[in-house]
């Protein structure tokens, strides 16, 4: 299925976020991820079905001190 | 004890973890530094390095995670990222950083004040990275705002404490923990900002980008060790000229 992923085009053999996390080996217990602008909350990792051109958001802790 | 709101922490050296080399390298670092907290930014996945995701060198259990507003040039902005943070599992805590100048990363005080003060009331626990303004320090505290972080120096400037004196008032007026934070380049800064009585410094790039960050992190937590040694054991004052410490009768 196609997506695009944090603005790049992916083309990946899944089908729910939890396995779109899993596919990108992240740390599921550190993420903010929206599909389409909606926020998907951690309970709902394993049953939201992604979608062929879906727009995917994902944001994680990153090293970073000041600014 | 440093206590900010309902929490204690030994240790008073507080570690940013951007600009290590790796993981790994900064892993030795947190550990080496005996911090208590650490900050983090928060950022879009960069799908094309994987590796960067270092939320799997921290212990989450073990160290306070201050996520910082980096990147936020207004309330609005510092906000956002503040509450995609609650919502990723980081907790309540916020360091708020509101920078809209991107030379000097000098803070917004409307925007931090502004910020602070509707963060606070959803309940976070702000800590607030600030100009040395005792003024605004105090509206902070008036609005909820858990500890107020003012400047030595530019961020990564290395410059050192340049506004010592503002720092001192701050530290006089509040009744908040004064964490010094951005601009320290040496331990024996830190050392100074602890022994002016300040609760607890924050570091990365003094730490993170020197030759030995593990060396340089055992050499903080000295530093801050002793400053806050010889702050409890109470600093004598200085004078305008000398006076002898040996005895000036019976001289040979």
């Amino acid at each position: 299925m196609k997506l695009l992923v944090n603005d790049k085009t992916v083309k990946l053999d899944i089908r729910t976020v939890a396995e779109l996390i899993s596919n990108l080996k992240l740390n599921e217990r550190m993420l903010y991820i929206q599909v389409n602008e909606q926020t998907i909350k951690k309970e709902e990792y394993a049953t939201k079905m992604l979608k062929e051109n879906d727009h995917i958001d994902i944001i994680s802790a990153v090293g970073g001190g000041q600014c | 004890m440093l206590k900010i709101a309902d929490k204690e922490f030994s240790s008073r050296l507080i570690i940013g973890t951007g600009k290590f080399a790796s993981n790994s390298i900064m892993k030795k670092a947190i550990c080496a530094s005996g911090t208590q907290m650490v900050t983090v930014a928060l950022r879009r996945v960069d799908l094309d390095n994987p590796d960067s995701d270092m939320t799997k060198a921290i212990d989450f259990n073990r160290l306070q995670i201050l996520p910082n507003t980096s990147g936020a040039q207004t309330a609005e902005e510092a906000i956002k990222i503040a509450r995609i943070g609650r919502t990723m599992g980081l907790g309540n805590w916020v360091k708020l950083e509101v920078t809209p100048d991107p030379w000097y990363l000098l803070p917004d005080p409307i925007g931090t004040l502004k910020a602070a003060e509707l963060l606070s009331k959803d309940g976070f626990v702000v800590l607030a990275y600030m100009n040395a303004d005792p003024v605004l320090a105090k509206r902070l505290e008036d609005i909820g705002t858990a500890a107020v972080m003012p400047l030595a120096s530019p961020i990564g400037s290395a410059r050192g404490i340049k506004t010592g004196e503002m720092i001192r008032i701050i530290i006089e007026n509040s009744n908040l923990p004064v964490i010094v934070d951005a601009g320290l380049g040496t331990p024996s800064d830190a050392g100074y900002a602890i022994e002016m009585g300040a609760d607890a410094v924050l570091v990365n790039t003094a730490i993170a980008a020197s030759d030995d960050p593990v060396k340089m992190a055992n050499a903080f937590r000295l530093a801050v060790k002793a400053g806050r040694m010889g702050y409890e054991a109470g600093l004598i004052a200085s004078k305008e000229h000398a006076y002898a410490s040996s005895p000036e009768k019976n001289i040979i």
